[in-house]
């Protein structure tokens, strides 16, 4: 606050210092006057960089607060409120790769609050089903039970969540609530033709070894308490969900990893035991929708993050003796690195950012540089406050771009209803 | 007790939601104070402060940003929608994974 009121209240006098220093950049006061005057579109310049970048210095990231206040760049004539209409021009958006379990995509034009939320609602807010209770028959195998519960909790299991409901704790198992998978494994070792020691059948147990069940638990009821009462097979209740939700949607079908009417587990090769000749396993999983937020099995992203666009910016030419310092410091250390070019020859080869984003591997290079003495005033390493990158790492259950959409619809129905209470 | 001076607890909610509604009551002009909190990190509430200038109610700053909120979900729904069918029309489809 104290920086803006000086700039204010030296903007007269600075207006006709500026007139005389002309192109001198105003550090030189002019003859006659012993005072230092600021050139005011210098300042506003550099208060306009500090508004939009992080700079990242060698010992600290400065400037890294995101001034949300309507008014806080009033005294420099920028109105800091949020339109509808601003929001729309300004925001941009393009996927930069797109795999089966990865997006990668840069947003600008929004503040990291909801860039936040957005990543926070991914984690931890965004449902998907995972094996809640299990039944255990017959466990003789060394991996105990609750180890081996917890386990089959951890297994990603592709349904799409969309099409089921929450179940809470007295609500009867159905097939909109409840997924209902089957395992039920015994290791022998075989014996071959002369008798001798055969080879271990079932000696590992994968996660291929759950069975979905499309009508329903098979245990026999325990005290008149059914285990599951499906009134319908769940490939038919899918299919159904699926028209429905298409249809709600106004023709576009909801898109999954996978065919819409079976469910099984996303990969067949998760070691969950090992057995010996002798043992068993055999046990029904129920699977339920949750959140990550209560559990991270039911977190659908491995992970997902988002990190703002860096910019490496040369403040001065780095010439001759300085430009070695510069590659040997921040470029040389690879032959296939390109982000900086040395152009020319004798003293006046120079420093060419190539990339200006820089890469993983010279960014810290060079912010390490720049606190050197001397190097302050020559490169420096921005952030854009408002221009992210975002990635996010699916597991499987939904495809990684459903899963932001989806987690935007969350931010946006969590708003609802705090709007329909108020 | 004023209308233009309010404290909304948010019920299971966490930064997620008190961020967001902080950052767009912010942006608003006629909000003077608007801040969040979050009582303490085992419980699952937030409250959100709201002081406007008088021009409007609390509760109606309030609900401006929570609508402004949804606005900006429904604009990045719709961007990354158009974005990413563009993304896949321009690059061929991978080849499918065998299925074990």
């Amino acid at each position: 606050m104290g920086k803006k009121a000086g700039a204010k209240g030296g903007a007269d006098d600075a207006a006709g210092a500026s007139a005389a220093a002309g192109a001198d950049a105003g550090a030189a006061a002019p003859a006659g006057t012993s005072r230092y005057r600021p050139d005011m579109s210098e300042v506003k310049a550099e208060l306009e960089r500090q508004r939009k970048f992080v700079t990242c210095a060698a010992d600290e990231n400065k400037h890294t607060t995101e001034y949300a206040y309507s008014g806080a760049y009033n005294s420099v004539g920028i109105d800091n409120t949020f339109t509808m209409e601003g929001f729309r021009d300004a925001f941009r958006l393009e996927v930069t790769a797109l795999d089966v379990d990865k997006v990668e995509f840069e947003m600008q034009g929004i503040s990291p609050a909801i860039a936040n939320a957005f990543r926070r609602i991914l984690i931890a807010e965004v449902p998907t089903m995972a094996i809640e209770k299990v039944f255990i028959v017959n466990n003789t195998c060394i991996v105990q039970d609750e180890v081996f519960a917890h386990r089959l909790g951890l297994v990603p299991i592709r349904a799409d969540p969309r099409l089921f409901e929450y179940r809470s704790e007295s609500e009867a198992p159905s097939e909109r609530n409840t997924i209902v998978f089957k395992m039920h494994v015994k290791c022998v070792r075989e014996t071959t033709a002369n008798g001798t020691r055969g080879a271990l059948i079932n000696e590992m147990v994968y996660s291929n070894s759950l069975q979905w069940l499309p009508l329903g638990s098979e245990l026999p009821p325990d005290e008149e308490v059914k285990f599951s009462s499906f009134t319908q097979s769940q490939a038919d209740f899918l299919k159904q969900a699926n028209v429905e939700a298409t249809s709600a949607a106004g023709g576009v079908a909801l898109k999954s990893s996978g065919d819409v009417d079976t469910i099984s587990t996303v990969h067949d090769d998760i070691l969950l035991a090992k057995m010996v000749a002798g043992q068993e396993i055999e046990l029904e999983a129920h699977c339920i929708k949750g959140q990550g937020k209560e559990h991270a099995k039911w977190s659908p992203v491995g992970t997902a993050w988002y990190a703002m666009v860096p910019q490496v910016e040369l403040l001065a030419p780095v010439t001759g003796a300085d430009a070695d310092v510069f590659m040997e410091a921040c470029a040389n250390f690879s032959e296939t690195h390109g982000c900086y070019v040395c152009e020319g020859v004798g003293a006046a080869r120079a420093v060419r950012v190539a990339k200006e984003r820089g890469c993983a591997m010279c960014l810290e290079r060079v912010r390490t540089l720049s606190g050197e003495p001397g190097w302050g005033e020559k490169i420096r390493v921005l952030k854009k406050k408002d221009h992210f990158i975002f990635t996010v790492e699916g597991t499987g259950q939904l495809p990684p771009e459903e899963l932001f959409k989806e987690a935007v619809k969350v931010l946006a129905s969590k708003c609802q209803s705090v709007l329909s209470t108020l | 007790m004023s209308v233009y001076e309010k404290t909304f607890t948010l019920k299971d909610e966490d930064h997620t939601m008190g961020n967001s509604v902080r950052y767009m009551l912010n942006k608003n002009p006629q909000v003077s104070l608007a801040g969040y909190s979050v009582p303490h990190p085992m419980e699952r509430s937030v409250n959100v402060r709201v002081q406007t200038t008088g021009e409007v109610t609390a509760t109606a700053a309030m609900r401006d940003a929570l609508l402004d909120i949804i606005s900006v979900c429904d604009h990045v729904h719709d961007t990354f929608d158009t974005k990413v069918a563009e993304f896949k029309a321009k690059t061929p489809a991978p080849m499918e994974a065998d299925k074990k």
